[in-house]
Order: C-alpha cells, then structure tokens, then sequence
C-alpha cells in the first residue's frame, strides 16, 4: 500500500484513550486497587545467598495480632518456570539468593504482617556463595542446581550452566589464518534495573473456585500460567485482569507477587494485597543480565571483516526467568549487522547466587552492540580506518544475508547511516576535533517479537467499536492509540470511537504480552484481521439494507455506502443494530502469528530464538564532552535514524525513542545495580541512579518508514530498539574524547575519571 | 489528636497518627489515589502534592504539618466531570504521557511552576522537575508541553 | 536533637507548643524521648534508615523568631531564622546586588541542594542539626561554616551563641537545645563561593560540596580565608590546611585549586555507596576552583582560570 492510499489515521498523532484519567489522577494502577475487606501480606526474605533452611518457625507469628494466615514452601510445594522449571514459590530447603521468599504472612494491615514476618523463626546454615562467572564455571564448582539436569525444561549446559547455545558457520580456521589483523576484546557490563515508578504489586481473591488477581501485568497470560504452576492448578483456574500500569520495561512480564496473593487468598478468604517497597523491588524484582562478552575478529588490510569468534555469557541469578530464553538471542545478533562470513559464538547464561535476572527492554542487545560496535572501533584504529567508514564498508544491504542465513530483503541500515550523516555529517563533526569532545556512531538490526497473539473486534449497537484482546497497555500507547487506530482505519469510523475492553485473560484470546516492541506488530496485525472480518459482516447485513451487492459498498465516516454513490449510505449503528435480527452480531476474533521465514537452522544448536521477524535497522550517533576535571559525560547531541515500518501514531514512537534513549544512557552513564556479597548494595533511588531531567539529551530525530509487508499497515515494533545502541554509540563517544578504549559500562564520573588518570581497573568500583 | 487543614479547598479533620506521611493520609483515609507511592523515600516525586502552593514529597510530609494549611492535589486541579487544566491537556496535546505513574507528580509541580514563572524556559522547567522521575518519556515531551503551556498555546 | 539514641517503638506523637521558650521546655522534660521537628524530610526517613521513632516531636520550623530573616547590606552581620526554608533562603538571598557578597555561598547551598519537593520545606536548622546525626552532605552546612556562621541556640534557662563547627564536633547536646537562627557576619570584603558535585545534573546527595570564604585587602590579597567540605568524612567540617594556602596571595585559579589539592590531603574521604573516596578527593582541587571562581564572580577581585581549565 502506497502512502497515498493510506487512510489519514495511520500516520496521525491521536491522543491516548487513557489519557484523561492519566493526567486528572483518575486511572486506577495496580498499586491503586484496593478491595472491600482487603488483607496486605509481607514476604520472608532470605538474609543470605545461600544456605539450607535448617529451622523455620511459623508457629509464633501466626498468633501475632492482625495476622490471618502464613504459608510456606509447604502450601506451595510445585516447580515452575517461563522456561526451565527450576524454582519454588518460596525456598523449601535451600535458599539460593538474598531475597528469596521463605514465608509469607497476611494481616489486617501492613505493619501487623510485617511485625509477623520479624516473628518467623528462621535458621539458615550457610553454604559458599557462587557469585562471580568465574566461581560458577570453575570445573569444581558446586552445583546451585544439583537436579538441573532433571527439571522440565532444562536446556542445554551443565553444572552451573542454565543454557547453552551456539551458532557455527564457514571456515572459521581458515578465515583467521588468512586475516592480516586479528583483534580481540573482552567487555564485561553491570545489572540494569527496570524501576518502573510502580512497584510489583497484585492483589489477589478467590471466587467460584478459581484464583482472581488484578496486576499490572505485562503479560497476563504468561502470569495466568505461572500462577497456576505454582499452586497446582490448571491455568483456567488463574484470571488475570490487567490493571493501568504503571511501567514494566520487562520487568512485569513473568509472575512474581501475584502467586502470593492468590495462595494467602485462598487460605483466608480474603483479597489479599502484595506490593515490593523500592528497597525489595531492587533488591529482588529481576533485572537486566550482568554480561561479559568476548569478541576476537579476523579483518583484512582495507578493512573487511572475514570472521569472528563470540562468547557471551550471561547472568541468570540463582533461578531461571527470560534470561534462558533469550541466551539464543546473543549469536544471532552478533552477526545480524555487519557481514561476518565465518563466526564461531557461543553464548551461555550461568547460575549463580544472586537475585535472578529478566528481561529489560530490548533483552541481551544493549550489551551485545556495546561490545560489537566497541570492537569495531578497536579494529577500526588498529588499522587506521575511519569508523563510520569500516562499518559502511561491512554493514548488510538489503537483500544479503544475517549471519544464520536469513535473508534481509528490506535492510535499511545504509539508509539510516545516510539519514544521521544528513543531520551530523560525520566528516564535519569528526575534522572539528576538541579536546575532550568525542562521536560515536553505532548500528543495529533488531526484530519485532514473533509471539502469537489473537483479538475480538466487536461493533457495537451504537456504531462504537470494541476491541477485547489481551494485549497490554504498558505506557507505550500501542494499545491506546496504534491498536485503535489500525482497527478505525479498517472499519473507517473515528479513532475516538474505537474502545478498549479491561484486559482480562477470562474473556481475550491468548496475546504474547507487552514485550519484545510486539503490540502494535501482534495485537495490531490479530486486530486488522478481525477487523477485516468485522468488514465483511458489515458489508453483507448492509447489502440488504441498502440493496446492493456487498462488493459494491465500502466503509468510511462511520457509515456503510455504496462505492461511487456517497448518499446512499447507512449508519454502521444501523447497520449493527439491524444485523442482530438479520445476520446476528457483529463480531468477529482475529489472530496473529509470525509468517515462516528462510534460515539456515543447521548452523544453531540450543536455539530457542532461531531467526529476526519484521526485523528492523538502527543507526545512532552521539556526540559528547568529558569533564577532565571530574569525569563527568556531557552529551551534547544524539542523533538516531530508525526504520519504524509504518509512523502509525509518529508522536508516540518519538516517546519511545526519547525514553529509550534515556534509558539507554542511563545504563551507559549512571545505573549500576551492583550485587556485593550477594547482597543488592543500590537498594534505594539515592544511589540507584535514574536520569532526571538535566540528564535527557538534546535528541535528533529521523523515522524511515520502511513498510513490513506482513505488519499492520506495514508496522514493525519500534520500543525497544532506541534503548539497543546508545550505550555503544556513548561508549564510542566516550573512548573519542578520552583517547582511551572503554571495556565497561556504566562510564559513571568515577570510572572515567580513573580511566583519565590511568588508574587501575576497579578504581572506580570500590565500595564501602 | 486530630488534624484540620483543607485538601483542594474542602476542610478536613483526620485523625491519623501524627507523624503518618499526607500521601497515606490522601490514599488511604481520603481517598485520594492521585498521588503515587512510588519509591516511599522522597525520591521520585510522584507523590507531589502542593501545600499551600509549594511542591512538597508528601511521602516525607508528615500529616501533623499540614494542621490548617491548604493542601491540593491532583484531583483538585479539574473539576473530574469538566475540562482539563491547560497544564493537564498539554502534556495529552505533547504525548508527555506513558504510562502515567509519575504524571500526577508532574502535573502538580508544573503546575506551581507556572503559577509562579508564567513563561518558563526549557532550563528553568528542567530545574523545576529534577525532583519528579520518570522512567518512560524522556522528559522531552514533557518540557514541550510546560513551555507550551507558558506561551499561551494551551487555551 | 538530643543526645541520647530514642527508644521508643509506638506511633510517635507530635506535641504542638507556640514559643521557643516552650518548645525548650518540653524538649528538655523529654529528654531522649524528644526531639525537634522542622520540614521533616530528615525524620520522616528514620523508618528507611532503621532508626526508631522518638516519642514525642515538637514543630518548631514555624515558631516566633525562627522565621526571622535580615540580610541588608548595612548590617555587619545577617540573620537568618533556622525555620527559613531552603527555598526562601534562594529567594531572600538570590539577589546578588543588595544581599551582602559573604552570603553568595549560603544561597548557591541552598539553590543548588537537593530539589524542589525537599528545598519547600527541609529547613536552615533542620539541615544543620541533620547534619550532626549522619546526614554528611547537608550542604548548606559547609557554607556556614566557611562564612563563619554563629549558631544561636535556645534552652529551658536563656539563650547562647555557639560556632557552628563547634556545634557539630561536640558528642552530645543537652536536652531542649533549640536550633533558633544563624548568624552570618559580612563584611563588605567577605566574599563566599559554593560548589557542589553530583554525578546527575542535580536531585541528589553531594559527592562532595565545597565552601570558601575569603576577606580581600584592596590590593586583591586574601588576608583571611576558610574552606569547608562536606560529603567525604561523617561530619562536614573546615579544613584549614587548604585555608591556609590561600592567605596572603590573590585569589585565583592557581591557589584555589592549590587549596583543594591540601583540602585533598587533609581528608578522610571514605568510600561508600554513593561515591568512592579516592575519587571524591580528586576532584577537591577543580570543585574549589568553582567555587572560588564563584566567590569573586559578581563583585570580588578578578578571577584568572588555571591553565586546567576555565571555571564552570
């Protein structure tokens, strides 16, 4: 579909449907919900990474004041997991990280289920902590797991290894022995947090013998699932109903608090409220992976990359979420950018015993780009090239091949590289050299999640449109505005008419939750479908109204009329209303699934992600000032080009490109969610560092629509990718102005400034 | 003890313990849900109401302070069935709105902003929201709308 | 502002008095049961910080002669209310050509500390009496104590004076000791700087905060001066070593990043969550120069840079 041909909705900027409540303080969050006779609980942390339980004591606390009931491993003895099903609702015999749930207690209030938890006796006799890479793969290391081997879902990998994977292609030998340079590097990255400003929190009840939990879910059928994993039920025992809510990033995906809620609503017959404090939320609610990536590259005289050996290795913590899942993720991107024609990498996430990590938007990526494109820069010196020019030199035009032989027929990444150069001339910027001013530039491929997704458009008897799916409204506007746009683009009434139902997993078709940039791509595509069946209902019960065939009258203005004849037309409320009693409702469930695409499956091994749906191209630039007096990064401008497939809602996607770049730089610059001894030392805001608003740079803008010929109206997913390259492209900046190479993030003052000074690695890193 | 102060121009009488922080005081026994507990330690901002006119944490306001002073919040700004303030209905008009979760916070210290600096820059907005996190939008969206707002763009 | 650790694990109670007079009475009937409440954002974090309640608080930010404010240029000295809060302290101070040059750090502390939210209500004594119990990077306390400041301080029986360094260095304070106003000399040749590191672009703690003071003979020679960092050891405190280095010379560039590099050595700054010690002393030396720089900014002598770099 040609620009031209494209109903006026998509490409507009229409408000929010939320919006209102949102700024009137209306909404309703998951931390706002509140029940008649509502219970809080509290949690037993484990006080140590590891140990086994050799006393815990209910018995005093479950006769303090207030209190209605207190579980244990014991009410909630079955495994479960997203992937690998190697955990318990709360530790039975060992404990494994600090934080790990041990009890739970339900009081009348807060403080009487805190003061009940303060009563649990619990005795834990300590075992070594595994806490570093090194410690957890050294061949005698003691197994975190020892029954890994056993659980359902296991993956590939050993010992203190949750997963392995691998991707293997060409002559990888060859290609080193023929290389004029090889380069290697080893690059190592902290724990991001989501810190979404709404906490984990759930309230849970029991009702005509299924559990109820209201969440602001990310992806409530995955919730659903868990929960009733946890308590031995089968999932359509569990209904989620997804609350406003108030930032995920990833974090709100998997369960945590609502099993929680569930288990003490059933055992007091009460709703029952969970919420994280931000000290527990940081502590516990799984972050973005510590990472270590080791890059060692063969590349000819004039620059061509000829092959590439990868490790990366991740931190699953001491039990397994996304981050097994994603494992798979690292070999293909690695190779997803630039021409590598004989690689070698191996990716594994590995146990140890701290607070197990998750996804955060845009998964591995951010790391894996940071090191690729840090490297680059490192090949780029060695043989004296300039940087942009070594990547245009290596990066895949349209139609060449990633690095798991998967066609990219619609690559753009030298388009992007042409649109930052329009806005930031790289010869201008870099000729203008200063002392202590530095560019980067970085790029990216990255994908749209392929997960299933289904929705329900239903019209209703006023002409309004209903949209019942279970996609989630995480803040993005891709259900509160994208979604409703597509949906009033194929029926042609006004955006304004187009509603949302409460996501609820009762009442939705299956959806693979906010994640992954999917909701405009997913629900959006099961939304058109639906709506395209919506269509033709409207078309045939018109037919008879109208007395025409029904391939001679189309929609628009929220009427039904005959093509070529504008005045013979019916309201769409007629015709709905009309439809009861001659064709039925009108009402129609879509779905969405990712069409197959060509890849070389043999090269992978362990893969669970195989290949890049609706794949889309990155290019960012930055440019910024080091303070030689105290370290500190200046950015003075950041440029981004970004294939968005279809500007369907253009001032919406600016908001996922200026917040994720925010957030990009926060991992870049400021965040460290550092685990010592175990323990989460950043537990609080003061020393985990959020970006404020004198820390937003001054951002440049291009979206190119390069249309997906399988997306709604041409959408691909546009949410994660502004977080992916900023740390690389600060990192580059960073390592220009300092004329020194970076290997670590964050490139906080402390860390910069002993890089300036020569100092040792850790300098930066010491702590109280 | 009980406490008397007006909450967006109503007088109340709250027998909360002295030293309970007002944004319990709001959600709790109010009602008021606006306002958003969103670290607890005076951090985020989210919880900012106005006492008489000033942004405060009312996470680290204790309910005792507030004896007859004037307390406003989010909730007080519009009236709920009427039209939104301009500071409101910009930050919609910019897209400065995502989740949401901080917005409330945002509202009100833009709002005193501008009662006092009728035409803020870009810099004295960023000052004024250093206090209010938000981990969506990036700011950018929400400083168009504050200097929107201050040129008389929004009604 | 008691002496003694509080006890007590009930609801607190906050006891409402109208007098200074009286606020020290109940105070000191107290005992380590009380304790004085101003803007609260200190206390209300006690719960965070694992600390106990006390008993009984009693407001005192609003009390008669907490809120008095007089910084005409005429005076030798200015008085400021312990009860002003952060945000009137900008305002009444921000005016750099009628408020007398000797407050210009005292205004930037207070500009520059933590953000709005906090800056509405934490007050001039609040700050100063957190800063005795663990709240090291009070910022407002470094520049008192480079301007010279004199505590006035209420009891049960009168009133007395104190420095505010001694203030803060001593172990204990008697019970019913009421924070009632500060007061700053000015010479007309006092001329202060403040300066203020964070690792965002503000809304935190200090890393460090820096304060200097320095009387100038007309021949642009410093005669005397005082520094004063905070943020690096449990207390912030004057640091004469780096004082020293600046007396007898014109104050520029040079010595003040001389004055830091001897603040630097004269420290024991500790590593802790927020910043690492080594790196909080090195840059002492570029956080003096600003804050210098400041000093002479609008109406002291003329500033030459270091090579190092022009003043931020």
């Amino acid at each position: 579909m040609s620009p031209r041909q494209l109903p006026p909705v998509i490409g507009a900027s229409v408000r929010r449907s939320d919006g209102q409540d949102k700024v009137r303080g209306a909404a309703v969050y998951g931390m706002d919900h509140v029940e008649p006779g509502m219970l809080h609980a509290r949690l037993l942390r484990s006080p140590l990474p590891a140990g086994r339980i050799v006393r815990l004591d209910t018995s005093r606390a479950a006769t303090m004041p207030g209190v209605r009931a207190v579980v244990t491993a014991a009410d909630a003895p079955h495994l479960s997991g997203w992937v690998v099903k190697d955990q318990r609702l709360m530790a039975a015999d060992e404990v494994r990280y600090v934080g790990e749930p041990v009890a739970a207690v339900a009081a009348d209030t807060v403080e009487q289920a805190a003061a009940a938890v303060a009563a649990i006796d619990l005795e834990i006799d300590p075992l070594p902590a595994i806490l570093t890479f090194d410690d957890a793969l050294a061949s005698d290391a003691r197994p975190i797991h020892p029954a890994r081997d056993t659980y359902t879902g296991a993956g590939p990998g050993g010992g203190n290894v949750a997963w392995e994977s691998g991707l293997e292609r060409g002559a990888v030998e060859d290609a080193f022995a023929a290389a004029d340079l090889v380069v290697t590097d080893e690059f190592s990255t902290p724990r991001q947090h989501q810190s979404p400003i709404e906490p984990h929190v759930a309230v849970g009840r029991f009702e005509q013998g299924r559990y109820v939990v209201h969440s602001p879910a990310q992806y409530p059928f995955l919730v659903r699932d868990r929960v009733a994993e946890f308590l031995g039920v089968r999932s359509s025992a569990v209904r989620v109903i997804v609350s406003t809510i108030g930032g995920g990033f990833g974090g709100k995906l998997d369960a945590m608090l609502e099993p929680f809620a569930c288990l003490l609503a059933r055992r007091t017959g009460r709703p029952v409220r969970v919420a994280n404090t931000r000290a527990e939320e940081l502590a516990t609610a799984s972050p973005r992976e510590n990472a270590v990536v080791r890059l060692r590259t063969a590349v000819r005289a004039d620059g061509t990359l000829l092959a590439q050996e990868g490790e990366v290795i991740g931190d699953n913590g001491a039990y397994s979420g996304e981050t097994v899942f994603c494992a798979s993720i690292p070999p293909v991107l690695l190779g997803a950018t630039y021409r590598i024609p004989n690689v070698r990498y191996r990716s594994r996430v590995v146990y140890t015993n701290t607070t197990p990590t998750a996804a955060f938007r845009g998964v591995n990526a951010p790391y894996c780009v940071f090191a690729q494109e840090m490297h680059l820069d490192h090949i780029a010196r060695e043989l004296g090239v300039d940087r942009r020019e070594l990547r245009l030199r290596n990066v895949l035009r349209a139609g060449e091949e990633m690095v798991n032989g998967q066609p990219l027929p619609d690559a753009a990444l030298v388009d992007a590289f042409d649109a930052v150069e329009k806005v930031a001339p790289w010869a201008e910027l870099t000729a203008a050299r200063r002392p202590y001013r530095g560019v980067g530039i970085a790029a990216v491929t990255w994908l749209s999640n392929p997960g299933p997704g289904g929705a329900t458009v239903k019209v209703n008897e006023d002409g309004t449109v209903t949209v019942v799916s279970g996609g989630a409204e995480i803040g993005t506007g891709a259900m509160a505005t994208s979604v409703r746009q597509i949906v009033a683009a194929e029926l042609g009434v006004p955006v304004e008419d187009v509603l949302l139902a409460q996501t609820d997993t009762d009442s939705a078709s299956f959806d693979g939750g906010a994640q992954g940039s999917r909701t405009v791509f997913g629900v959006g595509n099961a939304a058109a479908d639906a709506a395209g069946q919506v269509r033709e209902q409207l078309l045939k019960a018109a037919a008879d109204i109208l007395e025409a065939a029904p391939d001679d009258l189309e929609l628009a203005e929220g009427h039904v009329a005959v093509r070529g004849a504008p005045h013979k037309r019916v309201p769409i409320a007629t015709v709905a209303s009309t439809a009861l009693w001659s064709t039925g409702p009108i009402a129609a469930t879509g779905r969405h699934i990712a069409p197959p695409l060509p890849f070389d499956s043999a090269c992978m091994s362990g893969a669970v992600f195989t290949h890049f749906v609706a794949a889309t191209y990155h290019v960012h630039l930055a440019e910024v000032e080091v303070d030689p007096d105290t370290g500190a990064v200046r950015v003075l401008r950041y440029v981004v080009a970004q294939d968005v497939g279809r500007a369907i809602n253009p001032q919406m996607i600016e908001g996922q490109i200026e917040g994720g770049v925010l957030q990009g730089l926060g991992y870049a610059l400021l965040e460290d969610l550092r685990v010592d001894g175990g323990r989460v030392v950043d537990d609080d805001l003061e020393s985990y560092r959020l970006p404020t608003a004198l820390d937003a740079p001054p951002l440049e803008i291009s979206l190119l629509e390069n249309p997906c010929s399988y997306g709604p109206f041409g959408g691909k997913g546009v949410a994660e990718p502004p977080i992916i390259p900023v740390a690389a492209a600060l990192g580059a900046a960073v390592a220009d102005a300092i004329g020194r190479p970076v290997h670590e993030l964050p490139l906080t003052p402390f860390a910069v400034l002993a890089a300036l000074r020569g100092e040792q690695d850790g300098v930066g890193k010491e702590l109280a | 003890m009980t406490y008397s102060f007006h909450i967006n121009g109503h007088p109340v009488e709250i027998g909360s313990a002295a030293m309970t922080g007002l944004l319990e005081v709001l959600r709790d026994e109010l009602g008021l849900r606006g306002a958003k507990p969103g670290c607890g330690e005076g951090r985020c901002g989210a919880c900012t109401v106005l006492v008489d006119d000033v942004p405060v944490a009312s996470c680290l306001y204790p309910v005792a302070l507030a004896q007859s002073r004037h307390v406003r919040t989010v909730e007080g700004l519009a009236a709920p069935d009427g039209p939104l303030t301009p500071v409101q209905d910009a930050l919609l008009e910019h897209g400065g709105v995502q989740c949401g979760a901080c917005i409330p916070g945002v509202v009100m210290t833009l709002t005193a902003l501008l009662e006092r600096t009728l035409r803020p820059t870009p810099d004295q907005i960023c000052d004024a929201l250093v206090g209010n996190l938000c981990r969506c939008t990036g700011y950018h969206k929400i400083v168009e709308a504050a200097v929107a707002v201050g040129r008389g763009e929004e009604r | 502002m008691t002496s003694a650790a509080p006890t007590s694990t009930a609801a607190p109670e906050v006891r409402a008095v109208s007098s200074l007079e009286e606020a020290s009475q109940v105070l000191a009937e107290l005992g380590p049961d009380g304790a004085a409440l101003a803007g609260g954002t200190w206390i209300m974090r006690r719960p965070l910080r694992s600390e106990p309640w006390h008993r009984v608080y009693v407001p005192v930010a609003g009390l008669p002669g907490l809120r008095e404010l007089d910084v005409r240029p005429t005076s030798s000295q200015a008085q400021l209310g312990a009860g002003l809060t952060h945000t009137e302290l900008v305002a009444e101070l921000a005016d750099g050509t009628s408020v007398p040059a000797a407050l210009a750090g005292l205004a930037a502390a207070a500009r520059l500390s933590a953000f709005p939210q906090v800056r509405n209500v934490a007050t001039l004594g609040g700050n100063i009496a957190a800063a005795r119990v663990g709240f090291r990077q009070a910022d407002l306390v470094p520049a008192l104590l480079a301007a010279g400041a004199r505590l006035q301080l209420g009891y049960p029986d009168g009133r007395a004076d104190r420095p505010v360094a001694d203030f803060l260095g001593e172990a204990g304070r008697p019970a019913g000791e009421i924070l009632a106003g500060v007061a700053v000399p000015t010479p007309p040749d006092r001329f202060a700087g403040f300066g203020r590191l964070t690792v965002r672009g503000a809304g935190e703690y200090a890393v460090v905060n820096v304060a200097v003071s320095v009387d100038v003979d007309p021949d642009g020679t410093v005669r005397s001066a005082r520094v004063a960092v905070g943020a690096l050891e449990p207390v912030p405190r004057l640091i004469p070593e780096a004082a020293a280095v600046l007396v007898g010379r014109p104050l520029d560039g040079t010595s003040a990043r001389e004055a830091g590099s001897a603040a630097a050595a004269a420290v024991d700054a500790r590593d802790d969550r927020l910043a690492p010690g080594w790196y909080r002393r090195a840059v002492l030396p570029a956080l003096l120069e600003r804050a210098c720089a400041q000093a002479t900014s609008t109406t002291g002598p003329a500033w030459t840079a270091t090579d190092e770099g022009e003043p931020r």
